[in-house]
Protein backbone atom coordinates (compact mmCIF):
# COMPACT_ATOMS: atom_id res chain seq x y z
CA UNK A 1 0.00 0.00 0.00
CA UNK A 2 1.41 3.47 -0.79
CA UNK A 3 0.69 6.48 1.02
CA UNK A 4 0.06 8.81 -1.78
CA UNK A 5 -3.18 6.46 -3.05
CA UNK A 6 -6.57 7.76 -0.87
CA UNK A 7 -8.39 4.77 0.39
CA UNK A 8 -12.16 4.76 1.10
CA UNK A 9 -11.80 6.21 4.93
CA UNK A 10 -11.51 10.04 4.13
CA UNK A 11 -13.89 12.49 6.51
CA UNK A 12 -17.26 13.33 4.45
CA UNK A 13 -16.44 15.36 2.36
CA UNK A 14 -18.09 19.25 1.55
CA UNK A 15 -20.10 20.33 -1.13
CA UNK A 16 -18.36 20.66 -4.78
CA UNK A 17 -18.91 24.95 -4.83
CA UNK A 18 -17.17 24.77 -0.91
CA UNK A 19 -14.47 22.68 -2.12
CA UNK A 20 -11.77 25.22 -4.21
CA UNK A 21 -10.58 22.15 -6.19
CA UNK A 22 -14.10 21.49 -7.35
CA UNK A 23 -15.38 24.84 -7.78
CA UNK A 24 -12.45 25.82 -10.47
CA UNK A 25 -12.95 22.24 -12.24
CA UNK A 26 -16.37 23.81 -12.63
CA UNK A 27 -15.59 27.09 -13.21
CA UNK A 28 -13.06 26.04 -15.90
CA UNK A 29 -15.94 24.45 -18.06
CA UNK A 30 -17.26 27.52 -18.09
CA UNK A 31 -17.84 28.77 -22.11
CA UNK A 32 -14.89 31.47 -23.23
CA UNK A 33 -16.86 34.37 -23.61
CA UNK A 34 -15.83 37.81 -22.32
CA UNK A 35 -18.57 38.26 -19.49
CA UNK A 36 -18.48 34.49 -18.35
CA UNK A 37 -15.64 35.13 -15.49
CA UNK A 38 -16.45 38.75 -14.63
CA UNK A 39 -19.52 37.26 -13.68
CA UNK A 40 -18.13 34.58 -11.85
CA UNK A 41 -16.38 37.16 -9.80
CA UNK A 42 -18.89 39.15 -8.35
CA UNK A 43 -21.06 36.02 -6.91
CA UNK A 44 -18.89 35.97 -3.91
CA UNK A 45 -15.59 36.78 -2.41
CA UNK A 46 -14.30 32.98 -3.06
CA UNK A 47 -15.47 33.04 -6.49
CA UNK A 48 -13.65 35.93 -7.47
CA UNK A 49 -10.55 34.82 -5.44
CA UNK A 50 -10.51 31.52 -7.91
CA UNK A 51 -10.97 33.55 -11.47
CA UNK A 52 -8.82 35.94 -10.71
CA UNK A 53 -5.74 32.93 -9.61
CA UNK A 54 -3.37 33.54 -12.59
CA UNK A 55 -2.89 29.63 -12.16
CA UNK A 56 -6.74 29.41 -12.90
CA UNK A 57 -6.43 32.08 -15.65
CA UNK A 58 -3.53 29.97 -17.46
CA UNK A 59 -6.20 26.83 -16.78
CA UNK A 60 -9.09 28.77 -18.42
CA UNK A 61 -6.80 29.58 -21.71
CA UNK A 62 -5.19 26.30 -22.11
CA UNK A 63 -8.34 24.31 -21.86
CA UNK A 64 -10.46 27.04 -24.10
CA UNK A 65 -7.73 26.71 -27.22
CA UNK A 66 -10.68 28.07 -29.86
CA UNK A 67 -11.50 31.55 -28.95
CA UNK A 68 -14.43 33.30 -29.77
CA UNK A 69 -14.24 36.43 -32.47
CA UNK A 70 -14.58 39.57 -30.16
CA UNK A 71 -14.54 41.91 -33.13
CA UNK A 72 -12.18 43.37 -35.79
CA UNK A 73 -10.16 46.69 -35.97
CA UNK A 74 -11.01 49.12 -38.49
CA UNK A 75 -8.47 51.73 -39.94
CA UNK A 76 -7.54 53.64 -42.68
CA UNK A 77 -4.27 53.33 -44.66
CA UNK A 78 -2.51 55.83 -43.14
CA UNK A 79 -3.09 58.46 -39.97
CA UNK A 80 -6.33 56.86 -38.68
CA UNK A 81 -6.03 55.23 -35.49
CA UNK A 82 -7.61 51.63 -35.47
CA UNK A 83 -11.21 51.48 -33.90
CA UNK A 84 -12.71 47.97 -32.55
CA UNK A 85 -15.64 47.23 -33.85
CA UNK A 86 -17.02 44.26 -31.31
CA UNK A 87 -19.67 41.68 -33.16
CA UNK A 88 -20.63 39.62 -30.07
CA UNK A 89 -23.79 40.56 -28.80
CA UNK A 90 -24.32 42.12 -24.82
CA UNK A 91 -23.63 41.06 -22.59
CA UNK A 92 -20.50 39.88 -24.70
CA UNK A 93 -20.05 42.78 -26.31
CA UNK A 94 -16.68 44.68 -25.64
CA UNK A 95 -17.22 48.37 -26.04
CA UNK A 96 -14.84 50.39 -28.13
CA UNK A 97 -13.32 52.36 -25.72
CA UNK A 98 -12.08 48.90 -23.91
CA UNK A 99 -9.77 48.84 -27.03
CA UNK A 100 -8.68 51.65 -27.57
CA UNK A 101 -5.18 52.72 -29.64
CA UNK A 102 -4.72 56.07 -28.28
CA UNK A 103 -3.95 56.60 -24.76
CA UNK A 104 -4.51 59.06 -22.73
CA UNK A 105 -2.19 62.17 -23.11
CA UNK A 106 -0.85 59.85 -25.54
CA UNK A 107 1.62 61.94 -28.42
CA UNK A 108 0.61 62.67 -31.60
CA UNK A 109 2.72 59.75 -33.40
CA UNK A 110 0.59 58.52 -36.10
CA UNK A 111 0.66 54.54 -36.46
CA UNK A 112 -0.87 53.06 -39.69
CA UNK A 113 -2.24 49.51 -39.00
CA UNK A 114 -0.64 46.50 -41.00
CA UNK A 115 -2.90 43.90 -39.68
CA UNK A 116 -4.18 41.73 -36.81
CA UNK A 117 -3.57 38.45 -36.15
CA UNK A 118 -3.56 36.04 -32.92
CA UNK A 119 -4.87 38.42 -30.56
CA UNK A 120 -2.54 40.93 -31.59
CA UNK A 121 -2.37 44.11 -34.07
CA UNK A 122 0.30 45.06 -35.72
CA UNK A 123 0.90 48.69 -36.53
CA UNK A 124 3.90 50.84 -37.92
CA UNK A 125 4.67 54.11 -37.80
CA UNK A 126 6.23 55.22 -40.92
CA UNK A 127 8.30 58.60 -39.42
CA UNK A 128 10.04 56.70 -36.41
CA UNK A 129 10.53 53.36 -38.94
CA UNK A 130 8.92 51.69 -36.32
CA UNK A 131 6.96 48.62 -35.63
CA UNK A 132 4.10 48.53 -32.26
CA UNK A 133 3.03 44.88 -31.82
CA UNK A 134 -0.29 45.98 -29.35
CA UNK A 135 -1.80 43.32 -27.06
CA UNK A 136 -5.22 45.01 -26.88
CA UNK A 137 -6.46 42.34 -24.13
CA UNK A 138 -3.56 43.24 -21.93
CA UNK A 139 -2.75 46.67 -23.02
CA UNK A 140 1.13 45.35 -23.55
CA UNK A 141 2.82 47.41 -26.82
CA UNK A 142 6.09 46.05 -28.25
CA UNK A 143 7.64 48.70 -29.86
CA UNK A 144 10.09 47.23 -32.69
CA UNK A 145 12.67 49.29 -34.80
CA UNK A 146 13.21 48.25 -38.59
CA UNK A 147 16.21 46.79 -39.23
CA UNK A 148 19.68 49.29 -39.50
CA UNK A 149 20.07 48.07 -42.97
CA UNK A 150 16.97 49.56 -44.03
CA UNK A 151 17.86 53.04 -43.00
CA UNK A 152 20.91 55.03 -44.53
CA UNK A 153 23.45 56.47 -41.74
CA UNK A 154 20.89 59.95 -41.88
CA UNK A 155 17.67 57.88 -40.32
CA UNK A 156 16.42 57.95 -44.31
CA UNK A 157 14.39 54.95 -45.85
CA UNK A 158 16.59 52.84 -48.33
CA UNK A 159 14.25 50.24 -48.30
CA UNK A 160 10.58 51.49 -47.63
CA UNK A 161 8.45 48.77 -45.56
CA UNK A 162 5.26 48.84 -46.98
CA UNK A 163 3.62 45.89 -45.32
CA UNK A 164 3.60 43.73 -42.52
CA UNK A 165 2.18 40.64 -40.58
CA UNK A 166 2.18 38.99 -37.23
CA UNK A 167 1.60 36.09 -35.91
CA UNK A 168 1.86 33.79 -32.40
CA UNK A 169 3.97 30.93 -32.49
CA UNK A 170 3.11 28.35 -30.00
CA UNK A 171 6.16 26.00 -28.97
CA UNK A 172 6.73 25.33 -25.20
CA UNK A 173 5.94 29.11 -24.57
CA UNK A 174 4.26 31.43 -26.92
CA UNK A 175 6.06 34.26 -28.90
CA UNK A 176 5.40 36.60 -31.95
CA UNK A 177 6.78 36.65 -35.19
CA UNK A 178 6.49 39.82 -37.20
CA UNK A 179 7.38 39.42 -40.78
CA UNK A 180 7.70 42.43 -43.18
CA UNK A 181 8.28 43.51 -46.45
CA UNK A 182 9.97 46.17 -48.28
CA UNK A 183 11.10 47.43 -51.86
CA UNK A 184 13.81 49.94 -53.33
CA UNK A 185 12.54 52.70 -54.88
CA UNK A 186 14.65 52.52 -57.71
CA UNK A 187 15.35 48.62 -58.14
CA UNK A 188 13.26 45.45 -58.83
CA UNK A 189 13.67 43.74 -55.81
CA UNK A 190 11.51 43.05 -52.57
CA UNK A 191 13.03 42.70 -49.37
CA UNK A 192 11.41 40.81 -46.66
CA UNK A 193 12.42 40.07 -43.28
CA UNK A 194 11.54 38.19 -39.78
CA UNK A 195 11.79 39.40 -36.34
CA UNK A 196 10.94 37.19 -33.31
CA UNK A 197 10.40 38.11 -30.30
CA UNK A 198 11.79 34.95 -28.84
CA UNK A 199 15.27 35.97 -29.90
CA UNK A 200 14.40 39.98 -29.63
CA UNK A 201 15.96 40.51 -32.80
CA UNK A 202 15.53 40.34 -36.52
CA UNK A 203 16.66 37.76 -38.93
CA UNK A 204 18.78 37.66 -42.03
CA UNK A 205 17.46 40.04 -44.84
CA UNK A 206 16.06 38.47 -47.53
CA UNK A 207 16.11 39.91 -51.32
CA UNK A 208 14.12 38.55 -54.03
CA UNK A 209 14.40 39.55 -57.53
CA UNK A 210 10.84 40.77 -58.48
CA UNK A 211 10.37 41.46 -62.33
CA UNK A 212 7.50 44.26 -62.18
CA UNK A 213 7.19 47.17 -59.74
CA UNK A 214 4.30 47.04 -58.09
CA UNK A 215 2.24 47.61 -54.64
CA UNK A 216 0.57 45.55 -52.17
CA UNK A 217 -3.12 45.67 -52.07
CA UNK A 218 -4.23 47.67 -48.83
CA UNK A 219 -5.53 44.80 -47.36
CA UNK A 220 -4.68 42.84 -44.04
CA UNK A 221 -2.86 39.66 -45.37
CA UNK A 222 -4.02 35.85 -45.52
CA UNK A 223 -2.39 33.48 -42.93
CA UNK A 224 -2.29 29.70 -44.26
CA UNK A 225 0.26 26.93 -42.59
CA UNK A 226 3.55 28.74 -42.26
CA UNK A 227 2.54 31.14 -45.09
CA UNK A 228 1.25 34.40 -45.09
CA UNK A 229 -0.03 35.76 -48.48
CA UNK A 230 -0.63 39.72 -49.82
CA UNK A 231 -2.43 40.76 -52.74
CA UNK A 232 -0.08 42.48 -55.10
CA UNK A 233 -0.91 44.72 -57.73
CA UNK A 234 1.62 45.10 -60.47
CA UNK A 235 0.98 45.24 -63.93
CA UNK A 236 -1.54 43.02 -63.31
CA UNK A 237 -3.12 41.36 -60.06
CA UNK A 238 -1.23 38.23 -58.28
CA UNK A 239 -0.40 37.08 -54.93
CA UNK A 240 2.20 36.77 -52.92
CA UNK A 241 3.37 34.34 -50.63
CA UNK A 242 5.93 34.92 -47.80
CA UNK A 243 6.58 31.15 -45.78
CA UNK A 244 7.90 32.23 -42.30
CA UNK A 245 10.10 29.12 -41.87
CA UNK A 246 11.91 29.02 -45.41
CA UNK A 247 11.47 32.64 -45.63
CA UNK A 248 11.34 32.20 -49.31
CA UNK A 249 9.07 34.92 -51.25
CA UNK A 250 7.13 33.84 -54.27
CA UNK A 251 4.45 35.20 -57.11
CA UNK A 252 1.10 33.29 -57.60
CA UNK A 253 -1.09 34.18 -60.70
CA UNK A 254 -4.83 34.63 -60.20
CA UNK A 255 -6.60 32.85 -63.14
CA UNK A 256 -6.69 34.65 -65.76
CA UNK A 257 -10.61 35.53 -66.45
CA UNK A 258 -10.15 37.51 -62.79
CA UNK A 259 -8.91 40.10 -64.38
CA UNK A 260 -12.11 40.43 -66.54
CA UNK A 261 -13.83 41.19 -63.74
CA UNK A 262 -11.91 43.16 -61.01
CA UNK A 263 -11.60 47.03 -62.01
CA UNK A 264 -9.73 48.01 -58.71
CA UNK A 265 -8.55 46.25 -55.78
CA UNK A 266 -11.22 47.33 -53.71
CA UNK A 267 -13.33 44.18 -54.96
CA UNK A 268 -11.00 41.68 -54.65
CA UNK A 269 -9.47 39.91 -51.39
CA UNK A 270 -7.93 36.46 -50.36
CA UNK A 271 -9.02 34.87 -47.19
CA UNK A 272 -7.99 31.45 -45.58
CA UNK A 273 -10.15 28.32 -46.58
CA UNK A 274 -11.99 26.71 -43.54
CA UNK A 275 -9.81 23.62 -44.96
CA UNK A 276 -6.22 24.93 -45.10
CA UNK A 277 -6.76 25.98 -48.17
CA UNK A 278 -6.70 30.00 -50.02
CA UNK A 279 -9.73 31.77 -51.47
CA UNK A 280 -9.87 34.20 -53.89
CA UNK A 281 -12.64 36.44 -53.74
CA UNK A 282 -14.26 38.73 -56.28
CA UNK A 283 -17.26 40.91 -55.71
CA UNK A 284 -17.82 42.59 -59.46
CA UNK A 285 -21.00 43.85 -59.08
CA UNK A 286 -23.55 42.00 -56.73
CA UNK A 287 -22.64 39.15 -57.47
CA UNK A 288 -19.58 37.15 -55.10
CA UNK A 289 -17.36 34.77 -56.92
CA UNK A 290 -14.97 32.55 -55.57
CA UNK A 291 -11.83 30.81 -56.72
CA UNK A 292 -9.67 27.85 -54.62
CA UNK A 293 -5.85 27.89 -55.35
CA UNK A 294 -5.08 23.99 -56.08
CA UNK A 295 -1.05 24.59 -56.11
CA UNK A 296 0.87 23.61 -53.10
CA UNK A 297 0.78 25.94 -50.05
CA UNK B 1 -5.16 -12.67 -1.91
CA UNK B 2 -6.17 -13.21 -5.48
CA UNK B 3 -7.13 -16.93 -4.84
CA UNK B 4 -9.99 -15.78 -2.34
CA UNK B 5 -12.91 -18.03 -3.10
CA UNK B 6 -15.63 -15.56 -2.91
CA UNK B 7 -14.27 -14.49 -6.09
CA UNK B 8 -16.74 -15.59 -8.69
CA UNK B 9 -16.20 -15.13 -12.45
CA UNK B 10 -18.27 -13.97 -15.13
CA UNK B 11 -18.43 -15.39 -18.33
CA UNK B 12 -16.31 -13.75 -20.05
CA UNK B 13 -13.51 -14.55 -17.36
CA UNK B 14 -13.11 -11.29 -15.62
CA UNK B 15 -12.60 -11.53 -12.17
CA UNK B 16 -15.51 -9.55 -10.11
CA UNK B 17 -15.89 -7.39 -7.33
CA UNK B 18 -17.94 -6.35 -4.34
CA UNK B 19 -19.03 -2.51 -3.64
CA UNK B 20 -20.54 -1.78 -0.47
CA UNK B 21 -22.21 2.00 -0.68
CA UNK B 22 -22.74 3.78 2.34
CA UNK B 23 -25.97 2.30 3.39
CA UNK B 24 -24.90 -1.44 3.15
CA UNK B 25 -25.98 -2.02 -0.45
CA UNK B 26 -23.90 -4.27 -2.40
CA UNK B 27 -23.03 -4.04 -5.93
CA UNK B 28 -21.58 -6.84 -8.20
CA UNK B 29 -19.42 -5.60 -11.06
CA UNK B 30 -16.27 -6.87 -13.28
CA UNK B 31 -13.11 -5.90 -12.66
CA UNK B 32 -12.80 -4.01 -16.08
CA UNK B 33 -16.10 -1.92 -14.85
CA UNK B 34 -14.60 -0.97 -11.85
CA UNK B 35 -11.41 0.01 -12.68
CA UNK B 36 -12.66 3.25 -14.63
CA UNK B 37 -12.00 4.54 -10.63
CA UNK B 38 -9.08 5.05 -10.57
CA UNK B 39 -9.18 4.43 -6.51
CA UNK B 40 -10.48 1.30 -7.25
CA UNK B 41 -7.81 0.32 -10.10
CA UNK B 42 -5.56 1.11 -7.27
CA UNK B 43 -6.74 -0.97 -4.78
CA UNK B 44 -7.17 -3.68 -7.50
CA UNK B 45 -3.09 -3.45 -7.57
CA UNK B 46 -2.34 -3.65 -4.25
CA UNK B 47 -4.65 -6.85 -3.90
CA UNK B 48 -7.10 -5.01 -1.26
CA UNK B 49 -10.37 -6.29 -2.71
CA UNK B 50 -11.03 -9.78 -1.74
CA UNK B 51 -13.32 -8.65 1.12
CA UNK B 52 -15.54 -6.10 -1.19
CA UNK B 53 -14.51 -2.25 -1.14
CA UNK B 54 -16.56 -0.10 1.64
CA UNK B 55 -17.07 3.15 0.11
CA UNK B 56 -18.55 4.91 3.38
CA UNK B 57 -18.79 8.38 0.89
CA UNK B 58 -21.18 7.08 -1.13
CA UNK B 59 -25.04 6.34 -0.67
CA UNK B 60 -26.66 3.29 -2.66
CA UNK B 61 -28.79 5.29 -4.97
CA UNK B 62 -25.65 7.85 -5.69
CA UNK B 63 -23.67 4.32 -6.34
CA UNK B 64 -26.30 3.02 -8.45
CA UNK B 65 -26.08 5.67 -10.59
CA UNK B 66 -21.93 5.51 -10.59
CA UNK B 67 -22.21 1.82 -11.37
CA UNK B 68 -24.55 2.07 -14.14
CA UNK B 69 -22.44 4.39 -15.54
CA UNK B 70 -19.29 2.37 -15.61
CA UNK B 71 -21.32 -0.55 -16.80
CA UNK B 72 -22.29 1.64 -20.06
CA UNK B 73 -18.49 3.44 -20.20
CA UNK B 74 -16.76 -0.29 -19.15
CA UNK B 75 -16.78 -1.30 -23.28
CA UNK B 76 -15.12 2.44 -24.57
CA UNK B 77 -11.50 0.25 -24.45
CA UNK B 78 -12.34 -3.15 -25.82
CA UNK B 79 -14.50 -1.92 -28.62
CA UNK B 80 -11.47 0.64 -29.33
CA UNK B 81 -10.12 -2.09 -32.11
CA UNK B 82 -13.38 -2.40 -34.03
CA UNK B 83 -14.41 0.70 -35.71
CA UNK B 84 -17.82 -0.24 -36.70
CA UNK B 85 -18.86 -0.96 -32.77
CA UNK B 86 -17.37 1.81 -31.51
CA UNK B 87 -19.04 4.77 -33.84
CA UNK B 88 -22.61 2.96 -32.83
CA UNK B 89 -22.08 2.69 -28.80
CA UNK B 90 -20.35 6.26 -29.33
CA UNK B 91 -23.94 7.54 -30.13
CA UNK B 92 -25.69 5.49 -27.63
CA UNK B 93 -22.84 6.74 -24.75
CA UNK B 94 -23.58 10.13 -25.46
CA UNK B 95 -27.38 9.60 -25.05
CA UNK B 96 -27.23 7.99 -21.95
CA UNK B 97 -24.79 10.35 -20.35
CA UNK B 98 -26.65 13.36 -21.63
CA UNK B 99 -30.00 11.62 -19.94
CA UNK B 100 -28.05 10.66 -16.86
CA UNK B 101 -27.10 14.58 -16.21
CA UNK B 102 -29.83 16.24 -17.21
CA UNK B 103 -32.72 15.32 -15.51
CA UNK B 104 -30.75 15.65 -11.74
CA UNK B 105 -31.57 17.92 -8.95
CA UNK B 106 -28.61 19.73 -7.60
CA UNK B 107 -28.48 18.20 -4.70
CA UNK B 108 -27.99 14.82 -6.21
CA UNK B 109 -25.72 16.37 -8.94
CA UNK B 110 -23.85 17.61 -6.45
CA UNK B 111 -23.18 13.95 -4.54
CA UNK B 112 -22.56 12.38 -8.25
CA UNK B 113 -19.67 15.13 -8.33
CA UNK B 114 -17.95 14.27 -5.02
CA UNK B 115 -18.58 10.27 -5.69
CA UNK B 116 -16.88 10.70 -8.86
CA UNK B 117 -14.15 12.67 -7.41
CA UNK B 118 -13.49 10.40 -4.45
CA UNK B 119 -13.82 7.24 -6.48
CA UNK B 120 -11.43 9.59 -8.85
CA UNK B 121 -13.36 8.60 -12.02
CA UNK B 122 -11.64 11.25 -14.66
CA UNK B 123 -15.30 11.05 -17.41
CA UNK B 124 -17.70 11.30 -15.03
CA UNK B 125 -16.29 14.16 -13.16
CA UNK B 126 -15.31 16.37 -16.30
CA UNK B 127 -19.04 15.38 -17.57
CA UNK B 128 -21.08 16.32 -13.93
CA UNK B 129 -18.68 19.86 -13.46
CA UNK B 130 -19.70 20.40 -17.41
CA UNK B 131 -23.23 20.09 -16.28
CA UNK B 132 -23.03 23.03 -13.30
CA UNK B 133 -21.08 24.85 -15.55
CA UNK B 134 -23.50 24.90 -17.89
CA UNK B 135 -26.24 25.82 -15.75
CA UNK B 136 -24.33 29.06 -15.21
CA UNK B 137 -23.38 29.98 -18.06
CA UNK B 138 -25.95 32.86 -19.67
CA UNK B 139 -26.71 33.20 -15.39
CA UNK B 140 -26.39 37.27 -13.98
CA UNK B 141 -24.40 36.99 -11.03
CA UNK B 142 -28.02 37.15 -8.92
CA UNK B 143 -29.21 34.22 -10.62
CA UNK B 144 -26.35 31.98 -10.03
CA UNK B 145 -26.36 33.00 -6.51
CA UNK B 146 -30.21 32.12 -6.13
CA UNK B 147 -29.65 28.94 -8.30
CA UNK B 148 -26.84 27.52 -6.01
CA UNK B 149 -28.03 29.03 -2.97
CA UNK B 150 -24.91 31.18 -2.50
CA UNK B 151 -24.72 34.33 -0.27
CA UNK B 152 -23.58 37.08 -0.63
CA UNK B 153 -20.43 38.35 1.14
CA UNK B 154 -19.29 41.82 -0.48
CA UNK B 155 -20.48 45.13 0.46
CA UNK B 156 -22.77 46.52 -1.68
CA UNK B 157 -19.94 48.96 -2.50
CA UNK B 158 -17.23 46.47 -2.63
CA UNK B 159 -20.03 44.73 -5.60
CA UNK B 160 -20.16 48.04 -7.35
CA UNK B 161 -16.55 48.28 -7.68
CA UNK B 162 -16.08 44.81 -9.13
CA UNK B 163 -18.63 45.16 -11.75
CA UNK B 164 -17.45 48.62 -12.43
CA UNK B 165 -14.04 46.89 -13.76
CA UNK B 166 -15.91 45.70 -17.06
CA UNK B 167 -19.45 47.16 -16.35
CA UNK B 168 -20.23 45.98 -20.06
CA UNK B 169 -20.61 42.43 -18.60
CA UNK B 170 -23.74 42.76 -17.04
CA UNK B 171 -25.47 44.83 -19.81
CA UNK B 172 -28.25 42.59 -20.84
Amino acid sequence: MTSRRRRPTSPAPAQPLEDDDLLSEILLRLPPLPSSLPRASVVCSRWRLIVSDPGFLRRFQSRHRKHPLLGFFKAGFRRVDPTFIPTLDPPDRIPAARFSWRLPGGDDDRYSMFGCRHGLVLLFNWVLHRLMVWDPVTGDRRAVDIPGSFLDGHGRSLVVVFRGAVRCVVDGGCHFEVAILGNHPLQTRLFTCVYSSKTGDWGNVISTEFYSAGYICHHSSALVGNSVYWLFQGDGISILQFDFDTQGLARIDVPPDVHAHVVTYYQIRIIPAEDGGLLLLVLPEFSLNVWKYQGQL
Amino acid sequence: MAAAAAEATTDGGGKMIILISADGKRFEVTEAVASQSQLISNMIEDDCTENGVRLPNVDGDILTMVVDYCNMHAGDAAAAGDTMKASSTEEELKKFDAELVQALENPVLFKLILAANFLNIKSLLDMTCQRVADMMSGKTPEQMRETFSIENDFTPEEEAAIRQENAWAFDD
